[in-house]
Formats: C-alpha cells, structure tokens, sequence
C-alpha cells in the first residue's frame, strides 16, 4: 500500500494501460487469427479449436472434422468456415469487452488506495459492478458454449473433446459449459461488495458519534 | 430514527447560542450542529454528560422517543 501511494499517479496509470495492453496481446492475436483467414483463407479446418479466447483453459473446446466430408462438400467446408469466424469473432469482442470493463474496475479501486479511505460509496460500487460482469461473463461463456451446435453442423463433426452441451444430458452440459472459476470469483467479488458497505456504515457510524 | 435530539428546545430555554455550548463542552460547532439536526447515528455518555452539565438539565431533557408508526 505504501509502495502504491509512493508511486506517482501518471506513472500509475501509465503502469495499468501497459498492463491492460498486454493483457490484451491474447485477444488480439486471436484476431489476427481470424482476419489472417479472412484475407489469406489459410489454416487446416480439420482440427477446429473454439476455445473461449481470454485466457487459454483446460475447459476449450476441441473439433475434429471429418476430412472426406468437407473435401466432398465446397459449399459445407465454406459454411463451416464462415461459422467458425463468426463464432471467433463474436466471442473475442464479447469476452475482450467485459475483460477490459473489470480492468478499468480495478484500476478505479486501486486509484481509490490513494485517497483517505477505501470505504466509499464508490468502491462498493465498483466491487459490485466487478462481481455483475464476472457473472454476465460466466452467462455469455454458456451460451456461446451452448450455441457452437448451431455454428458447426452435426454431420462434419467426427469428435469432439470438452463438447456436451445441455441437450445431451442436462447435468454433465451444465457442469461442462458452466466456468466455474469465473462464477467462484464472481461471489468472492460480491462477498467482497458486503464486508465494503459494511466497513462504509462503520466508518459513517464511528463520524456521526459525537 | 426514533430517538429526538431536543437540543435546541434546551438551548432555546437556556437562552444559550450554540457557540456558547461549544465553547462549555468543548465540542465543535460542527459536531453539535449534527447533533441538533438529528443526523448523528450516536452519542457517547462523556458528550451527554458534558451537554447536561452546561444546560443544568436531565438527559431525559434532551432526549425524546417517539414510535416511527405514529
């Protein structure tokens, strides 16, 4: 904390946006993966991999394709093509997205360290709208996770790994497509919103005794 | 809340200014200013204690319940 004030505040925020920057060099690369198909129509589609593209998991999803099918079928290997961006697309600027709003979150608390208390109306706020965008973000991964069926047809499909979704069995498709990493730092984030305005009513408490 | 500060009623009986009871007590303006509006959430019995020393009253005096329902 003393190191933090000691810092001088353009050198903190130029500190973050080197980090948010960075942290970023995933997604875009991810990008770069998906406008160098676009432009050159590059890459092997046998071996479809639809991670979730923020940060690399056990849970990403893999495909294997079958070759014959889409060698005997253009005009399928082109669908299946064309999906696979869309569903890349679609899931590199949503996650991106809500990964860089939960960074300016952060960034508004550990601003918030160099002001005379941390227990303010706009830090509780601020914990609270970190933990709602982990959970819209754990809503977002399952129905991406549930809506590849309709990105990649059945009949190309030969095998999948870390592939179940909700129709295939309502349990396993739940415990698959759901990130439960992300969900537990969600409630840690809105445990941690309760122990603020808690410390906030203490704080105007111990003030208002006279 | 339900609890009434009457400190002004006391002060008004007294013919006393709030600067006055300040400067007896030994509390701020501010501090006794909050306390007569009401928006203080506490009292400790050292501040009552001092208050009814200055104003020559009861605490009963200063203070006043009355239900939320009515």
């Amino acid at each position: 904390m003393k190191i933090l004030k000691s810092i001088p505040e353009s050198r903190l925020n130029l500190l973050i946006y080197v980090f948010i920057v960075l942290l970023s060099i995933g997604p875009l690369m991810k990008l770069w993966e998906v406008a160098d198909k676009v432009i050159f129509s590059t890459g092997n589609l046998t071996d479809l991999n639809l991670g979730r593209p923020m940060i690399r998991m056990a849970s990403d999803v893999y495909f294997n394709l079958d070759a014959d099918v889409l060698r005997n079928d253009l005009s399928l290997y082109q669908k299946v093509q064309r999906n696979e961006l869309i569903f890349e697309s679609i899931s590199v600027l949503v996650f991106m997205t809500i990964f860089i709003l939960v960074l300016i979150q952060l960034k508004t608390l550990v601003f918030s360290l160099r002001e005379k208390s941390f227990y303010i109306t706009k830090n509780i706020k601020c914990v609270r709208t970190i933990s709602g965008l982990l959970l819209f973000w754990v809503l977002i991964n399952f129905v991406m996770y549930q809506s590849i069926q309709f990105f990649i047809p059945a009949s190309v499909i030969q095998d999948t790994y870390n592939y179940c979704p909700v129709n295939k069995g309502l349990i396993i498709g739940l415990l698959f497509s759901i990130d439960f990493k992300i969900l537990l730092a969600s409630f840690a984030f809105y445990v941690i919103s309760i122990v603020f305005r808690e410390g906030y009513e203490l704080k105007e408490q111990t003030e208002l005794t006279i | 809340m339900a609890i009434i500060i009457n400190l002004d009623v006391m002060l008004a009986k007294r013919k006393m200014q709030l600067n006055e009871l300040s400067n007896l007590v030994g509390i701020t303006v501010s501090n006794l200013s909050i306390l007569k509006q009401g928006k203080a959430k506490a009292i400790k019995l050292s501040t009552l204690d001092a208050i009814c020393k200055a104003l020559n009253c009861q605490p009963g005096d200063l203070l006043e319940y009355q239900d939320a329902g009515r």
